[in-house]
């Protein structure tokens, strides 16, 4: 949905982002292998972040009454 | 050569030996964890109502207190480690190298203590997945899933930019660094080649100048947002909360990372990698940022006073000279007299690190407050004055858990400094 | 494009991918919206779309009459009985207006059309139905608070401890049991749990199956407050709007609210601090 929110996080705030990714792929030196190594890890550390929460929000599950 | 034998000792001296204080200070850190588990545990099984929160309006309480301060108060320091490393990279000024991997450290764990804290206030934390679940439906309207969002990306690129970092100091330690640790160093240097220092460095630029970017959007964007655009509130609703809250971040962070900085120094004896010099332009720092955070209080309460409408006026009133005072006032006087202290000692040319060091701990504690003084007042005096005026006190429960996070911060930042190598030995050589 | 060698043929087949995928976030994106009030300008037939009268969808609204209204607090209690609220807990409540020339406002969920409180939820569990109910998902909801500090009318309660030991009892069978709308999503019409936002219904429940008006209207001795069809010019709510002065609350906030104060002016909000 565009909204003002999702204009604002993902066209502005969230752009430096972007610039940095594309910079350490096309700036040179060129090693686009580094720069995925970088930025893979990345998102391997996100994707450990949530389900880490996933696994968090299970076990309270079994506490919380 | 031998400085330099010398330099990576003073370095590896945290990892290399466990001292007394360490093992003493790990023991207090874990109970006082210990404590804050058990305090959570109770939250857990009988609710929130064992903090001293409670529905705002006929329920005379207010539903968001400690905990979202503590939440703001952690965002804030974190932004420390990337106005460090910023400075260093993108302004070039070099004399702050061997600060950096610590602020970038105290950014990485304190944003990890705002995930834990918001967590703790969540009335069903099984269900946080949710965030995730339902992000397509949410992202456009809820200033608390863009927070989510830029919190995350904040984290994820902060550990990631120090993990980088880092990879060239393990590859020269490696034949120093405890064996039994070696699947960690292995995992930080994954593929590291020959002559990727370039590289990393071109990365870090840029990544720097990102997080730069990302900080004032997240501390003077996204997190002040979640306040700034509810008309609902009195006091809370305006343009000036970005900024506000910005200021009040960068300070924090500049607190922050002198007292990690003036504590290791202490701690390992590390004068000569560290020079006081280096110390005292972060004062100053602190100086003209604590003046900047005076001039916006200056602004909301002139704002509210001159001929605010009587919601605003109301509030402004309360912590002036109402039922607030009482805490505002003195977090004003200590603020105020942060700054006499902090110009006279910059003028006076006379610095002395511990009492810095016990100004910034003071700071930080003072700034702990003012968020809460966000927070509070307008939940206490709601625009609908059908309403009575309520009251709020944090019982142990949010106190123990509070501090079970900050124990929590310290502990981690401890066990880092024993398996990493805490300063670039490069810039370790040099005096 | 031509000649089709392994490198252009390859590009084309991502391009392809990369538009389908577009294609494919852009619709999930927008039936990821089911439910929320922004669904309604899409959907013919959705109350917003309806501005005559006569449509399929009716536009609920609220009418108190402040001039009439004698404090008797019956509704208060009806909606208590009725959805079997835990202790101190007010669906609808009756507040006392010190600078009014009336004694008595009740006050029950606006039900906004503008609603600050379902753009703020981060799980989409507080969401406007296109009869105007505002309702909660009691399931999906994590707690947050969050709807309660953006609602200006202080309508939301939260559920800071086990609700079961301290809940009315209550004469409808409906209270104990989840509640599901037409839509199929859960509300906060049945169904009490720690650590969960709640708040007033306009009794779907009963309107759903029927019922004409919510516990609260009906049970006012005075006939003080009125529900019905705005669409429907003939209902009760079309009537005394249109031939009455009204005023609704923090109108100036934006929020579009759908219960109509007749009966008075609305009430002075000034506050004085005391030293």
């Amino acid at each position: 949905m565009i909204t003002i929110g999702s204009l604002v996080i993902f066209g502005i705030v969230l752009l430096p982002v972007y610039i940095a990714v594309i910079a350490a792929f096309i700036g040179k030196p060129r090693q686009p292998k580094f720069a995925a190594l970088i930025y893979g890890s990345a998102l391997a550390l996100t994707i450990v972040a949530l389900v880490g929460i996933w696994i968090f929000g299970t076990i309270v599950s079994l506490i919380i009454p | 050569m031998s400085s330099y034998k010398v330099t990576t000792d003073k370095i590896l001296q945290p990892i290399l030996h466990t001292s007394k204080i360490f093992l003493v200070s790990a023991a207090v850190l874990l109970s006082l964890m210990a404590v804050g588990a058990y305090a959570y545990l109770t939250q857990l099984t009988q609710g929130l109502i064992v903090t001293g929160l409670r529905d705002w309006g006929v329920g005379g309480g207010i539903p968001w207190g400690a905990y979202i301060s503590t939440f703001v108060w952690y965002v804030g320091i974190a932004h420390g480690g990337i106005a460090i490393s910023a400075s260093i990279r993108i302004m070039k000024l070099d004399e702050y190298k061997p600060l950096a991997r610590m602020a970038e450290l105290l950014t990485i764990l304190s944003l990890a203590g705002a995930l834990i804290t918001i967590i703790v206030d969540s009335g069903r934390p099984d269900r946080v997945f949710n965030f995730v679940v339902y992000y397509l439906e949410t992202v456009g309207d809820s200033p608390l899933i863009w927070d989510f969002t830029v919190v995350l990306a904040y984290f994820v690129l902060s550990a990631i930019y120090l993990g980088m970092t880092m990879r060239e100091d393990v590859i020269k330690l490696m034949s120093r660094l405890p064996s039994k640790y070696k699947i960690l160093y292995r995992t930080v240097t994954f593929g590291h080649k020959e002559g990727e220092k370039e590289k990393v460095e071109q990365i870090a630029w840029w990544l720097a100048l990102s997080l730069v970017i990302l900080m004032a959007l997240l501390s003077g964007g996204v997190i002040p947002w979640i306040f700034g655009l509810m008309p609902s509130q009195a006091g809370w609703f305006g343009a000036i909360q970005g900024p506000y809250f910005l200021t009040g971040a960068l300070t924090t962070a500049v607190a922050g990372v002198i007292v990690v900085a003036s504590i290791a120094v202490k701690v390992f004896h590390w004068e000569d990698l560290i020079p006081e010099k280096v110390f005292k332009h972060l004062s100053k720092m602190l100086l003209i940022l604590t003046v900047i955070y005076l001039w916006f209080i200056l602004h909301e309460h002139i704002t509210a006073q001159y001929a605010g409408p009587t919601a605003e006026k109301a509030i402004s009133d309360a912590l002036l000279y109402g039922s607030l005072s009482t805490i505002f006032l003195p977090v004003l006087a200590i603020l105020i007299l942060s700054v006499i202290f902090l110009a006279i000692q910059t003028l006076r040319k006379a610095f002395s690190m511990k009492a810095t060091l016990v100004l910034s701990i003071i700071l930080l504690l003072t700034f702990w407050v003012k968020r809460l003084l966000i927070v509070m007042p307008s939940l206490l005096y709601p625009r609908l004055t059908l309403y009575p005026v309520g009251s709020y006190t944090p019982t142990w429960v949010e106190y123990t858990i509070i501090i079970a996070t900050v124990s929590f911060v310290a502990l981690a930042y401890m066990i880092f400094m024993k398996i990493f190598p805490i300063m670039e030995i490069k810039e370790g050589e040099q005096r | 494009m031509f000649p089709v060698t392994r490198r252009n043929f390859i590009r084309r087949v991502a391009a392809v991918g990369a538009g389908l995928m577009v294609v494919k976030l852009g619709s999930s994106l927008m039936s990821g919206m089911r439910g929320r009030e922004w669904d309604l300008l899409l959907k013919p037939g959705s109350a917003l779309a309806a501005t005559s009268a006569g449509s399929p969808t009716p536009k609920y609204a609220y009418v108190v009459d402040v001039g009439t209204c004698i404090g008797c607090r019956k509704c208060v209690g009806a909606c208590k009985e009725e959805n079997g609220t835990p202790e101190g807990i007010f669906w609808m409540d009756l507040l006392y207006p010190s600078d009014a020339d009336y004694k008595y406002l009740p006050r029950p969920c606006m039900h906004c059309d503008n609603p600050p409180c379902t753009k703020v939820c981060p799980v989409n569990a507080r969401y406007k139905r296109p009869e105007g109910f505002v309702l909660t998902d009691f399931k999906r909801c994590i707690g947050c608070r969050y709807c309660q500090v953006a609602c200006p009318y202080g309508v939301n309660y939260f559920n800071w401890k086990n609700p079961r030991s301290s809940q009315a009892p209550s004469s409808s069978s409906s209270s104990l049991a989840e509640y599901r709308d037409n839509d199929g999503r859960l509300t906060a019409g049945g169904g009490h749990y720690t650590g969960v936002i709640e708040k007033c219904t306009w009794c779907i429940h009963r309107i759903e199956k029927g019922k004409p008006v919510p516990a609260c209207v009906e049970i006012c001795p005075v006939k003080a407050l009125h529900f019905g069809d705005l669409n429907d010019p003939n209902s009760e709510v079309s009537q005394i709007i249109s031939k009455n002065k009204y005023f609704r609350l923090l109108e100036e906030l934006g929020t579009e609210p759908r219960v109509f104060y007749t009966g008075g002016y609305p009430p002075k909000l000034n506050r004085k601090t005391e030293k």
